[in-house]
């Protein structure tokens, strides 16, 4: 949520500016997803080129993602990321532009902040596995972009410059929501992860 | 960093808030999920896309 500080306020109430800072932030969170993905990538056809291919790689990542479920399902597991966000402090040393490529580039490289739910987990550690597709791990970089940059457009029209209070406003049902998240996220992550394993998958 | 304030435009309230309605995003992409998974089995690609956009959709509920 502390990519919410690039609501309309910081940018001085000027939409116009705003749009360009949300596409900032957009285009980072792809950069910084791609620059994740790269290196995983990197890591993936090393342990593939020492004869472990794309089985040894799910043993390794297929544990991470389980971990990253059980604990959307309620259980404290441990899960592979500082569990930390975006410094606050930033939003009062940087412009609005530099705060949206940093934000951006922070929340999109993911492992630097906490993932919020499990499918970042999932997808991020099973890109490499679609690396004989590239278009796959581009539309997959842009997805999570553009979910991102959604909910930035979500606080367009609040009031505040103070982050997340602008756009509580908008999730009014807390508890039920954060319910909902939690079990849609765990769900598709399973479905994400057993679909390594049958025969339409990677495997 | 300017901290002019926005005045709230109700009219499009209803419209932002359904961004991040939570039964709005899971229905759409858990949905789409699924509905990856009953047409052609459970194939990996589409997936990985949904997933990813869930992943990004659902941070506007921080745990």
């Amino acid at each position: 949520m502390g990519s919410t500080g690039l609501n309309p306020a910081v940018s001085g109430a000027r939409y116009g500016r705003w749009l360009g800072h949300l596409a900032v932030y957009v285009a980072a969170v792809a950069l910084g997803a791609a620059a994740t993905a790269f290196v995983l990538v990197v890591l993936e056809t090393g342990v593939d080129r020492v004869g472990g291919g794309k089985v040894a790689w799910l043993a390794v990542a297929a544990p991470l993602v389980i971990l990253a479920i059980a604990r959307d399902l309620g259980a404290h597991a441990p899960v592979p990321y500082r569990n930390v966000q975006v410094p606050q402090v930033l939003r009062y040393l940087l412009s609005p532009t530099l705060l949206a490529l940093a934000y951006g580039a922070q929340l999109g490289t993911g492992f630097l902040t906490r993932f919020t739910y499990s499918t970042h987990t999932a997808a991020i550690l099973l890109l490499p596995l679609a690396i004989d597709n590239p278009g796959v791990v581009a539309l997959t970089v842009a997805a999570l972009a553009l979910g991102k940059g959604v909910v930035v457009a979500a606080s367009a029209g609040t009031i505040s410059d103070q982050g997340p209070e602008g756009i509580d406003a908008r999730l009014r049902w807390r508890p039920r929501g954060l319910r909902i998240m939690r079990a849609a996220n765990a769900a598709v992550a399973a479905l994400l992860l057993a679909s390594c394993l049958t025969t339409g998958g990677v495997l | 960093v300017a901290t002019n304030a926005v005045r709230s435009h109700s009219s499009g309230d209803l419209a932002l808030g359904l961004l991040v309605n939570p039964y709005v995003i899971a229905v759409s992409t858990a949905g789409a999920a699924l509905a990856f998974a009953l047409r052609g089995g459970i194939s990996f690609a589409p997936l990985l896309v949904v997933a990813a956009l869930l992943a990004g959709w659902s941070s506007a509920w921080s745990p």
